[in-house]
């Protein structure tokens, strides 16, 4: 997600917000884990986007699990793009 | 059994890891079908319904996904022509398949994108919209311009009557708030603009046509003549007035005002007994005219709830609307009037209360009541008040107290009315109205400290009027 701020105040998104809101969520609902790895992924993403996350997963002290499923969402992701 | 290319097996598992169908049943899958297929159509695969929920919740991940891929490296993302809104709105809803999704892009005044919102959500053939919602999001943004947008499940991107007039309904809402509907794009299999497609109105500049409500509420002198002829003529017919009688009364009253000249015609059936007087009406003739007073009342009576519901063309008819409330119970009290965007009335309320004697009215009663009714102008009815100048001050504090409240919220308060049994006072007409006067200087002097004051004001909720 960028912002960019004018001198008008008013805060522009270029993706809607509804958009940048559901992939988390939807990130979130696809990712069947525990409350706790939910919680680290969650507080994650309030600060960075999901390619951040796709990149760094591996370091944020996720369950074995929990990583073979993100790791799997970004197989499916690149086979999708490739489509 | 075909050999599984390397990339398919990992497809594969991260499918099966992902939606929890078994490996086995994708690798029959993908003997005759591409891997990823099976997200757009998995009914052949027979999933489960927990299955199911997640095949779609992933399909609408990735599509998402891909969206902040190709936009997110923009800094800002300005929209020049239908081609670009639409390719934008088909890339975020176009693939929908299973539901209508109603989106709003709020831009600036370069039309540079501000913000996207979901509006609705709705089943595979309709989506409902509540303007209020969208209105909300125009007022949050602050932009200036919107394009709406929603798919057809269906693919095909013509519009339905229900589409035109949709927009056609959301311009008139939102075009009072300065707002313009630039354009509403239809996606599925293809793009469809109506403003491309002409179907929805705009003027060489590209801008919404729409009636404003300034051209709604003034009445022109030609219609009032008009209807002043057909009046008199009816009267004539059902009265056998001389016609003398009444020219001479029509050349004897002022013609300047339009309401106040229509007032005094009106009140010949209104007011017999006067009337019996101004143009020395004989027995017979005042004993026809009271007959018709009478059915005129009675006939006001019984459609006084449907005519709510026409459009108010003027101070006259909205003042007719109190006459019996006037005449029958005699009590000081305001009413608020509510109307939308195209002066169609939604409802009356009184909004006064008398405590320890003293008339109680509440601003933030005002506004809650308007929104309640999501309104876009109020007018204000004062009845049985002298018609008097101290009546017309207040008149002209309250509502500029008002005008103060409504205008950040893009309402409009569009006339004050001092109705009394003989006549009514337009504040609009008299041009004391605060947005017809405001920067003159000297209607400022009688303001009651509005601007500093206001917040104040909506924090005390309610402020007395001494009278």
């Amino acid at each position: 997600m960028k912002w960019n701020f004018r001198k008008s105040g008013i805060e522009r998104k270029t993706i809607g917000s509804d958009v940048v809101d559901n992939i988390n969520e939807m990130m979130l609902k696809l990712i069947d884990t525990s409350e706790r790895d939910k919680d680290i992924i969650k507080n994650y993403l309030e600060h960075n986007n999901i390619d951040d996350l796709f990149a760094n997963y591996e370091g944020l002290g996720l369950s074995k699990d929990t990583m073979e499923q993100i790791e799997s969402l970004i197989v499916i992701i690149e086979n999708y793009e490739n489509m | 059994m075909k050999l599984l290319k390397k990339n398919e097996e990992r497809l594969i598992k991260a499918i099966s890891k992902v939606i929890g169908i078994k490996e086995e049943k994708i690798q029959n899958y993908s003997q005759n079908n591409e891997v990823l297929n099976l997200l757009k159509r998995p009914k052949t695969i027979e999933p489960t319904k927990l299955q199911m929920e997640r095949i779609n919740l992933l399909n609408e991940f990735l599509v998402n996904y891909s969206i902040t891929k190709e936009f997110s490296h923009k800094k800002e993302i300005s929209f020049t022509n239908s081609k670009e809104v639409g390719e934008y709105f088909k890339y975020l809803i176009g693939n929908k398949k299973d539901k209508e999704v109603f989106m709003c892009a709020f831009l600036d005044r370069n039309n540079q994108l501000i913000d996207i919102k979901k509006i609705s959500e709705g089943t595979l053939s309709a989506a409902i919209v509540f303007p209020r919602e969208i209105v909300k999001e125009v007022l949050d943004t602050k932009c200036k311009s919107v394009v709406f947008s929603h798919n057809h499940p269906s693919g095909n991107t013509e519009p339905s009557d229900e589409d035109i007039a949709l927009t056609n309904n959301l311009a008139n809402i939102i075009s009072p708030l300065g707002i313009k509907v630039i354009d509403h794009v239809i996606v599925g299999d293809d793009i469809t603009s109506l403003k491309d497609r002409g179907v929805i109105g705009y003027d060489k500049d590209h801008q919404f046509i729409v009636n404003t409500n300034e051209e709604d509420y003034t009445v022109g002198k030609e219609y009032y003549k008009n209807h002043v002829d057909m009046f008199i003529e009816s009267l004539l017919n059902l009265a056998d007035i001389d016609h003398k009688k009444i020219n001479n009364y029509l050349n004897s009253i002022p013609q300047e005002s339009n309401s106040l000249y229509t007032n005094n015609i009106i009140s010949i059936v209104e007011d017999p007994t006067r009337a019996k007087d101004t143009l020395n009406l004989n027995k017979k003739e005042l004993s026809k005219l009271k007959i018709i007073n009478d059915f005129l009342q009675n006939y006001n009576s019984l459609t006084n709830i449907s005519k709510a519901k026409n459009k108010i063309n003027g101070p006259t008819q909205m003042a007719r609307l109190f006459k019996e409330k006037v005449k029958d119970e005699g009590k000081e009290d305001i009413y608020l009037m509510l109307y939308n965007s195209k002066l169609v009335l939604l409802g009356v309320e009184k909004i006064t209360n008398t405590r320890e004697g003293n008339i109680v009215l509440s601003p933030k009663d005002i506004l809650s009541k308007t929104l309640a009714y999501d309104a876009a102008i109020i007018s204000l009815v004062h009845t049985n008040s002298p018609n008097n100048y101290e009546t017309t001050n207040l008149a002209m504090e309250i509502a500029q107290n008002l005008f103060n409240i409504l205008r950040p919220l893009h309402l409009n308060i569009i006339d004050y009315l001092i109705v009394d049994d003989k006549n009514f006072t337009s504040l609009k007409e008299k041009g004391l109205m605060p947005y017809t006067v405001i920067g003159m200087g000297d209607y400022k002097k009688v303001n009651i400290g509005i601007d500093k004051d206001y917040h104040e004001e909506i924090e005390n909720d309610e402020y007395e009027m001494e009278f």
